[in-house]
This record gives structure tokens, sequence and C-alpha cells, in this order.
């Protein structure tokens, strides 16, 4: 029987990545807008950046580890039930929300190296800066990172009411595949 | 015949009218003057920083320095102090660098004082608010330079309390709400 071959759900690994990524990239933008409002004498004056370049990172690699992952994974078919243009808009909402986190994370870089102090990664490693001299690239870097991160959370907010839709609305596999839950069913 | 005339009556001319002052542009292309500030970090050092662009011109007499005028404009967004997030910072909390892009320094008047020492006092614009500021200036040097020109540099200091120009910095702490800024310039004889 050809069709017990097909994956139901997505393998641990992938889920592992996907929910770590969703919970650091809410994090990244909570934290982001907070903390450059921060007061001078604040206690998270330093220690809020200290977390959110070193977090920043880590996701960034997470999902660098994912799109890898992505090339040998054995992904679950299409859920049959769902229609064509709601695979397409999913599709495109997935690889735009890849683009944010490579615009965030680009924007970020520059920002902190652009006049080539390093980017430190939890006081553990030194991300050395690839320029010296880009100063006149930190506030247009200031603002695609703030634009990326509205547009992720967007795409984010219409990805997770998209997949409550289809748990609730549609009552079909397309959550719990992705909480690893196996449902048998491909309908 | 004519010309003589001529040379003579200017002469005389010259002779009636007060010294005149010369030109000067500030060397900004070749980066001899600079426009510093320095600010206390929790009142136990000295943050300094500058600006990178600006560009200015004066007028200077030695005979007759009460006659001076200067007038500088500052990109304010060039601020530096060595760290690109601080800089950052700076311009969009408190410079607004994108309402505010420019600083200026008109001067009104230059006026002697008994021991011989030269002050100026101008309208200086920061954050869109404009002010009197008064400071000593001295100057430095004169003369010519070696490859031609006629140069003459000068030096002044200034303090003054930020939140006077609607900066709001008392989230810096009580030592940090004043700033010094000292303009270092050398102008190249028109």
């Amino acid at each position: 029987m050809h069709w017990k071959q097909v994956e139901r759900r997505y393998d641990f690994f992938s889920i592992a990545l996907h929910w770590f990524i969703a919970v650091f990239t809410v994090a990244l933008f909570v934290s982001g807008l907070w903390m450059v409002d921060l007061g001078y004498y604040d206690d998270w004056y330093y220690q809020a950046p200290w977390w959110h370049k070193g977090i920043g990172i880590i996701t960034a690699l997470l999902v660098i580890m994912r799109w890898v992952w992505t090339l040998f994974r054995q992904s679950p078919a299409d859920i049959r039930s769902t229609p064509l243009w709601q695979h397409l808009v999913a599709k495109l909402v997935h690889k735009l929300m890849n683009l944010s986190i490579l615009a965030l994370f680009i924007s970020g870089y520059v920002m902190v190296t652009a006049k080539g102090d390093s980017l430190n990664l939890f006081d553990w490693l030194l991300i050395p800066a690839l320029f010296s001299d880009k100063s006149h690239w930190v506030d247009p870097a200031g603002l695609i990172h703030l634009w990326s991160g509205y547009f992720i959370i967007a795409l984010a907010t219409l990805h997770a009411l998209a997949a409550i839709k289809h748990h609730f609305i549609d009552k079909d596999a397309t959550l719990k595949r992705m909480l690893g839950i196996n449902t048998g069913e491909l309908e | 015949m004519k010309k003589t005339i001529l040379a003579m009556s200017m002469l005389g001319l010259s002779a009636l009218l007060p010294a005149q002052a010369a030109d000067y542009v500030i060397d900004t292309e070749k980066a001899h003057a600079f426009v510093d500030f320095r600010i206390q970090h929790l009142g136990y050092s000295w943050m300094s920083g500058r600006f990178n662009d600006f560009a200015g011109t004066f007028s200077y007499d030695a005979d007759d320095p009460e006659a001076s005028t200067i007038d500088v404009t500052i990109d304010v967004a060039s601020v530096d102090t060595n760290f690109a997030e601080r800089d950052k910072h700076l311009r969009e909390k408190f410079l607004e660098t994108s309402e505010y892009p420019q600083a200026s320094f008109k001067s009104k008047s230059f006026n002697k004082m008994e021991d011989g020492s030269l002050v100026v006092v101008g309208d200086f614009t920061l954050h869109g608010v404009t002010k009197e500021l008064s400071f000593p200036v001295e100057k430095v040097g004169e003369g010519d330079d070696p490859w031609g020109g006629y140069r003459a540099g000068f030096v002044g200091e200034t303090k003054f309390t930020i939140a006077d120009y609607g900066i709001d910095v008392s989230m810096l702490g009580p030592a940090s709400q004043e700033v010094y800024l000292t303009l270092s310039i050398e102008g190249i004889r028109q």
C-alpha cells in the first residue's frame, strides 16, 4: 500500500524548531519595542538589549537550521480538504515570514556592527563586524528592523488565526500535525 | 596718468575706510575644524562626541576684531560618540534629527573685553529652539599656509542646559543636564 509511506504529521525536530522560533520571534518583537524606551537608570537598560541580541542570533541560527532541515525531511502531504488557493496563500505567508526573519537578522546585525563593534552573543562569543565605516546604514537598518518586525507579527497573526480556523471550524489536522499528534487522517 | 590718479584716489579712500574684515571659509574639506561636545556620565566621567558634518564661514580682521562675524550650520544627524547604537539612540530619542536636522550658530556681535579677550554673542539653534549664547573666543593663530593660502584659527567653548532646547534629559540623571560645546575652527581666507 503506497499511502502508508506518506507522513501525516511533522517530525519532532521540525516541530521543536517551529515552536521555539515562534516563541522567540514574539518575545523578540515585544522586548524590542519595550527596550528602546527604557529609562537610563532602569535595571534592564543594558540587560534587555543583551538578551534581545543573544536570542535574536539564536533565532536566526534556528531558522537557518530549519531551512537546511526542510531540504532533507519528509514533509507531510497536503491536507486534501483544503482548497488549492489556501495552500498557495499559506505557502506565500511562509515564504514572506522567512524573508522577514532574514531582513530582521541582517538589519539587526548592521545596526550593532556598522561602526566596527562586534555583536556580543551572551558574553560568550563576539560576532565580528564586516565593516567599520557604515554609520549611515544604521538609521535605514533601524527602519527595516522595525517594519520587518511589524510585518512578521502581522503575518504570524494571520498564520495562527488560519491554524485555529482549520482546527476549530474545518476540524482538520492542520494544527494537530504541528503539535505532533498523529491523527491518521489525511482528509 | 589716469591710472596713477585712480590708484592715488583709491589709496586715499582706503585710508578713510575702516579696515576691511577678511572672509574665511571654515576648512571642513580637509577637516581642520571640529564641533565637539562632552557631557557627564552619571557624574563619574566625561563622555565626549562630535558632529562630523557642518559648514560655515567667518570674517575676521586682527585690527578690528569687533567687526567679526561667524555663521556655522551643523548636520545634527552626524553625531558621533564612537558607538553606533548610542548615536542612533541620540538621534531618535534626544536630538530628533528627522524633525530637526540642523543646528546653527549665527553671531550677532563680538565684544572686546577689558583684558583684550573676545566674546561672541549669537543665536544658537538646536532641536528647533533658538536661544542667545555668548562665550569667549580665543584666536589660536593666523598666517600664510605652506600651499599659497592664508589661514586663521579660533577656539571657543560654551556650556548650556540641554533642557533649555526642549530636549528632555532628566532620565540621564542630575549630573548630565548640561553639555559643553567646543568649536575649534580653521578658516581659509577667500
